[in-house]
């Protein structure tokens, strides 16, 4: 049997090492894929949890405003109530 | 006239590191007690906040109880079931290690603060028998003066 010329022996080498290199860069961009996709989830939970803050926030202003506006009407009513009244 | 670090024995400095991650550093000081926790991101996720907080209890279990240090001020977004947790679960299994004083350092923003006192409103109506009430709770502006107080 013949040998394979050396070009052959010489080529097969370098796709051997082109194919690992290939791996080896296959696994880094998964990694870091990896460490972005995490990134990216961190990032949307503290948005949302941002969202929640604002959304409490504006729950207790409202609420807070409702009130004072009770509060208000109450004292009005008092007002034209204690000025309708015999003393 | 009143000297900066006038107690040696408390300064920041003299705290020793106990752990170390992107999201915390946990630091104590033996002779006087104290954990002190800093956060160092604008969010920790509850995985990293639960992890850096069973680091805290060990030191606790370990007799390092007298006060905890909570500076907060690189958060920019209070997580609510976190914060939850913190409160009801985390500072009550302290409290039974004899954890009672609570030193915390919030971000300057005042809508920040605002926040964090409507959150922390909302669970203590929630859970009307948590043990806040019994623990002694200090918000300081800088960590000398949580330290000092």
């Amino acid at each position: 049997m013949k040998t394979p010329p050396e070009a052959y022996l010489i080529f097969k080498e370098e796709l051997k090492k082109a194919a690992l290199e290939k791996e080896k860069l296959r696994k880094e961009y998964e990694s870091r894929f990896e460490v972005m996709n995490t990134e990216l989830l961190y990032l949307k939970e503290q948005i949302l949890a941002q969202q929640q803050m604002m959304k409490t926030t504006i729950t207790y202003a409202t609420r807070l405003e409702d009130e004072l506006s009770t509060l208000q009407k109450k004292i009005h009513q008092d007002l034209v109530q204690t000025k309708g009244s015999f003393h | 006239m009143k000297q900066p670090n006038s107690n040696p024995q408390s300064s920041v400095a003299q705290f020793k590191d106990h752990f170390d991650s992107r999201f915390a550093r946990i630091a104590y000081h033996e002779n006087t007690k104290t954990v002190l926790c800093e956060l160092r991101a604008e969010y920790v996720p509850i995985e990293h906040f639960k992890d850096t907080f069973y680091r805290i209890s060990e030191l606790v279990k370990n007799g390092i109880n007298e006060k905890f240090i909570f500076d907060k001020r690189a958060l920019r977004a209070f997580h609510q079931p976190s914060m939850e947790w913190y409160f009801i679960v985390w500072k009550k299994e302290m409290y039974q290690y004899g954890l009672h004083r609570h030193r915390k350092i919030l971000p300057q923003e005042p809508w920040f603060r605002k926040s964090v006192e409507i959150a922390r409103k909302q669970i203590v109506q929630t859970y009307p028998d948590s043990i806040i009430d019994k623990l002694d709770i200090q918000y300081c502006e800088t960590l000398e003066d949580a330290i000092a107080s």
